[in-house]
């Protein structure tokens, strides 16, 4: 019985004042000199070690106090704690890539589809950027368990979207069952949601504490340096790219944020990060660095359109001019060489949507675009195309997601982000040819 | 169902709970239904509460056992708890007041759940007497996880509509979203305010009243202080508020009962700053928990010395106790029956004396004392070796 109470937290020390730096600095060590608190032991130092110490403390505490002023709290007391236990939760969340091939129907070829169609969903109700992951990690979980036929594919990812939205959204913006009907053109009857939602629920068996690729980021965006907007918005737009494609799905979420943030920070010429760099992160900017270098054209035209605003940082607009101008990520770069891609855009196209606060980018409150965006009828050519990664040369079921176009309301041409549209002439005209429209799915 | 329902034990805003019985191990459990709306389908609490219950498994959290999900409804099978802190008050207390030993035992309990749902990212959000359950053994347990969410760090913004009106802390009431950890923090003080007078400290009509109540006794913080908050949870173009000038109200005096420590610990929960707030973790450690028991004790402390970190005795009594308790078999009765008489007689007296967390549970009273006092020496101990550092 003696002294148990040490044995269940080894972290925290237990004699009061051997507390971790609080992140308020000043104002609580002040208060600690409370005749009520008995002087602790202190492990001698050199001095310049401990000077050090204090000089690293001194700036990491003007850091947070900068960032409590722009409304970011850190809640540094349990950092160590909460990642631990999010590197625990993540490995209990993690999908079977194996059950998932064996899917009698669904093949990976219609995943993007599927994500495409939900990317669209998710931008439409504004969402918090952690439902995305979520109903991403829901759908795999889900189908990593059961069988699910092509036609309730869609069906699936819709109940995912509802969970997760409810889960981690303000309840006025969670869509309504009508809603959901109506953006499937009425596939569906709305019962079949309420009940599928059920049945994902139980076969998951309620857990939804997945900590997404957008939580790990913002830690560590918020890290010993603070990250700037652009590497966070291009680093954004590639972990949604992740979701599209098989190879990203046996990633842990931690690795997913940290390959793509890697990636990012060279794609914006900041200095790598060797001794952060895992080798499942290199692997994971691997995959992105080939993806886009080979396939950059067969990318899903609504996350190209959606992080085509300045809101984003003009991030897949940049992102892609340097994969299509022939850059390549580099293993080994001297650090020394700056490596700034070649910008051709004009920097002077900043409409009025270019309003990118941190404030509002963590907020309840989604990009302030003046309009939704327009989507254009082929948006799901890219069912046609084909994945040289598996199965798709099996006979299959088709899988095209059926969306109501009326819903959507066309945004006037001088409203859309102007190199945008200049972009999707250059890059996406292959995609554009022919596509026939949808059929409703049965 | 393999629970048969028994008696209704109250009706919350979207359920309905009450006593059952598992038909497979006798144990008593509670049911919470809810009604599931052919709209909505599951209502969004529902899978916040579900979900993040099942995460949470601590002594001083009520447990989940099992959802059942039909069509129609949604039960939820919780380990079963004998009251509320409010009831247990109201009922044990001096006209609500809480004996000193309880208090301290109670808000040890509190702050260890707090603690480790903010550990594991989550936020309660609806703290107070009425969302903490009390067994028999005198464990307080955390309850009602409907308004909980769980956060990111950086933390994001919420919504400002949370928490009960009397436990809701000042940064909430001027408008701030992007509140965190020290949102549950603020409600434990209030809920130690509480146990300590029997009265809720702050009980304001709205909003507005309710941070006037605050700054009444805690006092108007200064000009910057309240700029700093106001800025945050302000929209734009809202001119700031004038605020009165009070001073402060020193707690010995609002709390005459109060211990020094007891005093020093509320003052650290009750900052008007969340940045100054302590945290949940860091109120464990304060020498309120840690030295001798206070001596103003209106029942007599059968044991004396300080207290040995409760929840801890509990789970060891609990291991012993709920073996033949929770019914493994016949044979487990049989075998322990001397040991179920001893028991029994034991639960009796802790509940007459819930003050003493798992009182004499398993543990035979002359060995616990024994304990008590081993540590009672190697605190001194350490306490010396404190001095002498001091002196150094």
């Amino acid at each position: 019985m003696k002294d148990v109470s040490n044995t269940s937290r080894v972290a925290r020390p237990s004699a009061y004042p051997k507390k971790k730096p609080s992140p308020y600095g000043v104002s609580k060590s002040s208060r600690r000199q409370s005749p009520l608190h008995p002087a602790h032991s202190v492990v001698r130092k050199t001095p310049r070690a401990a000077r050090a110490e204090q000089l690293a403390q001194r700036q990491r505490y003007a850091q947070i106090s900068a960032l409590r002023r722009e409304g970011i709290y850190l809640e540094e007391e349990y950092h160590d704690e909460i990642r631990a236990y999010m590197h625990e939760m993540e490995r209990n969340t993690m999908c079977s890539i194996a059950s998932m091939d064996q899917q009698p129907e669904i093949r990976w070829h219609m995943r993007p589809c599927l994500v495409d169609f939900l990317v669209e969903l998710h931008f439409l109700f504004r969402l918090r950027p952690e439902t995305l992951y979520l109903t991403l990690n829901i759908i795999d979980r889900y189908v990593s368990k059961r069988v699910v036929y092509v036609k309730h594919y869609q069906l699936v990812g819709c109940a995912a979207l509802w969970i997760a939205a409810k889960f981690e959204d303000a309840k006025e913006r969670v869509p309504t069952v009508q809603d959901l009907a109506q953006m499937c053109q009425e596939t569906y009857d709305e019962s079949a949601f309420i009940q599928m939602e059920g049945h994902v629920l139980s076969t998951i068996q309620w857990t939804l504490g997945h900590p997404t690729a957008e939580s790990w980021l913002r830690i560590f965006c918020c890290g010993p340096v603070v990250e700037e907007q652009k590497v966070q918005h291009v680093a954004r737009f590639l972990m949604e790219i992740t979701l599209f494609y098989r190879e990203f799905c046996q990633y842990p979420s931690s690795a997913i944020a940290l390959g793509a943030l890697t990636l990012a920070r060279f794609l914006c010429g900041k200095g790598r990060r060797i001794f952060e760099e895992t080798e499942e992160c290199l692997e994971i900017v691997e995959h992105l660095d080939n993806r886009l270098a080979k396939h950059a054209n067969e990318l899903s035209e609504t996350l190209v359109k959606k992080y085509s605003y300045a809101f984003y940082s003009k991030a897949a607009t940049f992102v892609l001019q340097f994969y299509l101008q022939g850059g390549r990520f580099q293993r080994q770069t001297p650090l020394a060489l700056p490596m700034t891609p070649v910008r051709s855009y004009s920097p002077k196209v900043c409409t009025p949507m270019s309003v990118s606060t941190t404030a509002s980018d963590m907020s309840d409150d989604m990009p302030a675009t003046p309009t939704s965006p327009i989507f254009s009828s082929d948006a799901f050519s890219s069912s046609y195309m084909s994945d040289d990664n598996d199965k798709e040369n099996l006979p299959s079921p088709k899988f095209e997601p059926v969306i109501n176009k009326q819903l959507i309301e066309q945004v006037p041409e001088q409203f859309l982000p102007h190199d945008f549209v200049q972009y999707q002439r250059q890059a996406l005209h292959n995609l554009n040819v022919g596509s026939p429209r949808p059929a409703v799915v049965s | 169902m393999n629970y048969v329902q028994l008696e209704k034990l109250g009706e919350g805003t979207y359920a309905t709970v009450y006593k059952g019985r598992s038909r497979t191990t006798n144990e008593i459990v509670a049911l919470k239904e809810i009604h599931l709306d052919a709209e909505e389908g599951t209502p969004s609490t529902a899978i916040r509460e579900i979900s993040l219950m099942k995460e949470l498994k601590h002594t001083n959290i009520v447990r989940l056992y099992d959802v059942i999900h039909t069509e129609t409804k949604l039960v939820l099978i919780f380990e079963y708890c004998e009251r509320d802190l409010k009831k247990y008050m109201d009922v044990h207390g001096d006209r609500g007041a809480l004996d000193p030993v309880t208090v301290r035992s109670f808000m040890y309990q509190l702050l260890k759940g707090t603690a480790f749902c903010h550990e594991n990212r989550v936020l309660h959000r609806d703290l107070k007497p009425q969302n903490l359950l009390i067994n028999r053994k005198g464990e307080l347990k955390l309850g009602d996880f409907g308004l909980a969410r769980a956060f990111g760090v950086p933390v994001n913004t919420f919504s400002n509509e949370v928490v009960t009106l009397w436990y809701r802390a000042p940064d909430v009431l001027m408008g701030s979203r992007t509140y965190s950890t020290s949102i549950d923090v603020w409600s434990c003080g209030c809920i130690f305010a509480e146990m300590i007078s029997g009265v809720p400290l702050f009980r304001g009509r709205d909003n507005q009243d309710q941070l006037l109540h605050i700054m009444r006794i805690i006092g108007t913080p200064d000009e910057r202080t309240l700029r700093k908050i106001a800025t945050e949870g302000q929209t734009e173009g809202q001119a700031q508020k004038q605020y009165p000038r009070y001073p402060k109200i020193p707690f010995s005096q609002v709390l005459p009962k109060a211990s020094p420590q007891a005093i020093d610990l509320l003052e650290r929960l009750l900052q008007f700053d969340p940045a100054k707030r302590i945290s949940a973790a860091e109120a464990l450690t304060h020498p309120y928990f840690t030295t001798s028991v206070p001596m103003y004790s209106s029942i007599p402390n059968p044991f004396g010395g300080p207290m040995i970190n409760p929840p801890y005795a509990y789970a060891q009594a609990q291991q012993q106790l709920q073996g033949p308790q929770q019914g493994q078999g016949q044979a487990a009765y049989a075998n322990n029956a001397a040991f179920m008489q001893a028991a029994h007689g034991q639960t009796q007296l802790a509940l007459a004396q819930p003050q003493i967390p798992g009182a004499g549970y398993g543990i035979p009273y002359s060995q616990q004392q024994a304990q008590q006092h081993a540590q009672q020496q190697a605190q001194q101990h350490t306490q010396q070796q404190y001095q002498q550092q001091a002196t150094r």
